[in-house]
């Protein structure tokens, strides 16, 4: 599969279309996290990043409208005009502590649209899991309205927001989530299952599904014997067997070396050139950078919204 | 629906260690229910009958005749035939100590009886060879006498060859018309002094080989629609007997049926604790099936906010596990039968006891086996499906 390793050379304009919103500054509300800093246990290059965090925002402030105040978002060139797929309208997500209120997401808003390859990068405590939970249907938002196609699933109930995940919302997980006692076709029949397609369907799709990630002969195989990158390979033909309009990656690459790492970006990637919509959550700079648009969470805030290739120049 | 009985067969296959200690104790549960009922069954069944053998439809009546106060034949047969609705049968029994006598062997261990024509079907016993004591025997006190197969076949080898032989009691020949047929069981092996070892004799010529020549002792059989009510027949017998004596301590009337009321009241008793034992075991049963099914339904965490993720509805997993616990449970229950079957019948037979496997027990046991299953499958199910799919993710 030569695909699979291709890499993607995307030459893309670089002035885009930029208005960020960025709420005011965050003095206005408690946020937990920025007191537990000291407690994070990514090793990582963002110990340092106050000044790249700073950086981002004035470069975002300077690209911004200057004069406009009415809260306008990034739009990538290529898809004004268009409806978004996934609308985030001033997302909160507040957890109670005690007496002490976590903004893990503090007034998001984001659209993504139909086509996209977007990475959502913060570190651990940034509240990007909590966004991705939000994105995935999982978890509803304290306040704000998230649109999927035009519908809202923030007044949905629990059996609303499943048929949304089964129907819409394809998972990758960081610890690929498979059934281990099932083996890889059930696995990946598996949201075929919950969406009622008859079974002869469910096994030729999930089948083709196989092919497409190269695994089809060893269908009959259980997840344990597979290597890490097959079953995460596994979990994106899963994720593409239901036919649906956004593929979510968690941490994708999260537990691979980096060989495989490449190979399963190259997936995504491949995912995205047939025309499917990706969003992938990461705390990896290197990893968010593959994608072709970034949006950068600190603190529950969005702190950049942009292109890959400007956010490049910027750390 | 279809999908979760699926979903549910596919993962009891998958899981064969779990499924099957889950039906463990179930099987454990139902196949000791339906064992120990069916071995406390046929043993109260085999006490019963062999307490029917004995006679539950008699009354005997015990006599003291002083000079002064008694009671002749002549006045119990009257009574008898006046009281003809409630008795079938009666006869006096006269107990004589003596030595039988054949040729030149001695038999002291023999029990000789003087009885009535009645006696035969008073004790229900058949005739092997010949006749029974008949009423001219009696009245016309004939030396005729009837013997048991041991008697029999110890001293004229076989029961045709006695017939028409002659025995003599305390040196007076009687005539043997009849041999009664075999009452040990067939198991066993006949004995000096069993219950083949007699001799039966007309109990006008047994009175005179006692001592102080009355009879003191009479067998009544009663009517089957009187045998529950036997205690309104001896308040009868016992007005007539104080009639003539006077004093209720010179006559005692029994009942057997009487007894066999206490031995019910032992058997209600023996049921009560067999219901203790078996809803014990059950519990036990119970307990285990609970452990096993929370267990796994907490090991399984994971996997149900797998499947939640990606879009399995609340009730779809409540469906699948219900239905996990209910197809395991019913496995267990069904397994449980078999067995229990087995295992009375096979007990039944090391035990040498009539056990069988009681239906209703059997339904009992599977109905709350099954129930135990369904709602400690249910419990911990329920909990589950409600779980948020992020936190049911994140457990490991």
């Amino acid at each position: 599969m030569k695909k699979q390793m291709a890499e993607q050379s995307e030459s893309q304009s670089h002035e885009d279309t930029i208005a960020k919103v960025s709420s005011d500054d965050s003095s206005a509300s408690v946020n937990a996290f920025q007191d537990s800093d000291s407690e994070e246990e990514e090793p990582d290059e963002y110990a340092e990043n106050h000044d790249e965090i700073a950086k981002l925002k004035a470069a975002q402030k300077a690209s911004r409208n200057s004069g406009e105040k009415s809260q306008t978002l990034y739009i990538p060139k290529e898809h004004i005009g268009e409806l978004p797929l996934l609308e985030l309208h001033d997302i909160y997500k507040i957890y109670k502590m005690g007496s002490e209120e976590v903004h893990a997401n503090d007034g998001i808003s984001i659209n993504i649209y139909t086509g996209e390859f977007v990475a959502i990068v913060g570190k651990s405590g940034s509240g990007k899991s909590t966004l991705m939970n939000i994105i995935g249907a999982l978890d509803v938002p304290t306040s704000g309205k998230y649109l999927i196609h035009g519908q809202d699933t923030s007044s949905m109930s629990d059996d609303e927001l499943a048929t949304i995940r089964n129907k819409k919302i394809g998972f990758i997980f960081q610890q690929y989530n498979l059934l281990p006692r099932d083996n890889l076709l059930d696995n990946v029949c598996l949201p075929l299952l919950y969406a009622g397609v008859p079974k002869a369907e469910q096994k030729e799709r999930a089948m083709r599904q196989l092919e497409r990630v190269g695994l089809a002969d060893k269908w009959m195989q259980k997840p344990a014997q597979l290597s890490g990158g097959q079953q995460q390979r596994v979990s994106i033909a899963r994720a593409l067997a239901g036919d649906p309009e956004l593929i979510l990656a968690d941490e994708p690459t999260g537990a691979l070396d980096s060989k495989t790492s490449r190979q399963v970006l190259g997936f995504l990637k491949d995912i995205n050139k047939d025309g499917n919509t990706v969003v992938m959550i990461t705390h990896d700079n290197s990893i968010a950078l593959e994608a072709k648009r970034i949006v950068r969470i600190s603190d529950g805030k969005v702190v950049y919204d942009g292109t890959a290739e400007d956010y490049a120049k910027l750390i | 629906m279809l999908n979760s009985f699926n979903l549910a067969l596919k993962s009891i296959w998958s899981n064969k260690m779990r499924s099957f200690l889950t039906m463990l104790g179930i099987i454990i549960g139902v196949a000791a229910v339906i064992i120990l009922v069916g071995i406390v069954n046929g043993e109260m069944s085999y006490m019963t009958s062999s307490f029917a053998s004995m006679g539950t439809n008699r009354i005997t009546v015990n006599v003291t005749n002083l000079s002064s106060r008694s009671v002749s034949v002549d006045q119990m047969y009257d009574f008898y035939s006046d009281n003809e609705e409630y008795f079938t049968y009666l006869s006096p029994t006269v107990s004589v100590n003596a030595t039988v006598k054949v040729g030149n062997e001695n038999s002291d261990q023999t029990s000789i009886t003087g009885v009535s024509e009645d006696y035969l079907d008073i004790m229900d016993y058949d005739l092997e060879k010949g006749r029974f004591i008949q009423y001219a025997d009696i009245a016309a006190r004939q030396k005729v006498a009837v013997i048991g197969l041991y008697v029999a076949q110890t001293y004229y080898e076989t029961a045709e060859k006695a017939i028409g032989q002659r025995i003599s009691v305390n040196g007076t020949k009687y005539q043997i018309v009849g041999v009664v047929e075999r009452q040990t069981s067939s198991s066993d092996e006949m004995s000096e002094g069993g219950s083949d070892d007699f001799l039966y004799i007309p109990y006008t010529a047994a009175v005179k080989l006692t001592r102080n020549g009355t009879i003191n002792n009479y067998t009544f059989t009663l009517r089957d629609s009187y045998v529950e009510k036997a205690s309104t027949v001896t308040s009868v017998i016992e007005d007539f007997l104080y009639s003539i004596f006077k004093n209720d301590d010179l006559y005692r009337v029994t009942a057997m049926s009487e007894l066999l009321d206490s031995m019910n009241d032992m058997i209600a008793q023996m049921s009560l604790m067999l219901g203790g034992i078996a809803g014990i075991s059950l519990l036990v049963a119970g307990v285990g099936v609970m452990n096993i099914m929370l267990v796994s339904v907490t090991e399984r965490t994971r996997e149900i906010g797998i499947r939640k993720a990606l879009g399995a509805k609340k009730s779809t997993i409540l469906m699948q596990f219900v239905i996990e616990a209910a197809v395991t449970s019913s496995m267990g229950g069904v397994i449980g039968i078999v067995i229990g079957c087995i295992g009375t019948t096979m007990a039944g037979k090391i035990m040498n006891i009539d056990a069988q496997p009681s239906f209703g027990w059997i339904i009992a046991s599977f109905t709350i086996s099954m129930s135990i299953g369904l709602i400690f499958g249910y419990m911990p199910a329920r909990s589950a499906a409600t779980l948020n799919p992020i936190d049911a993710l994140r457990s490991d």
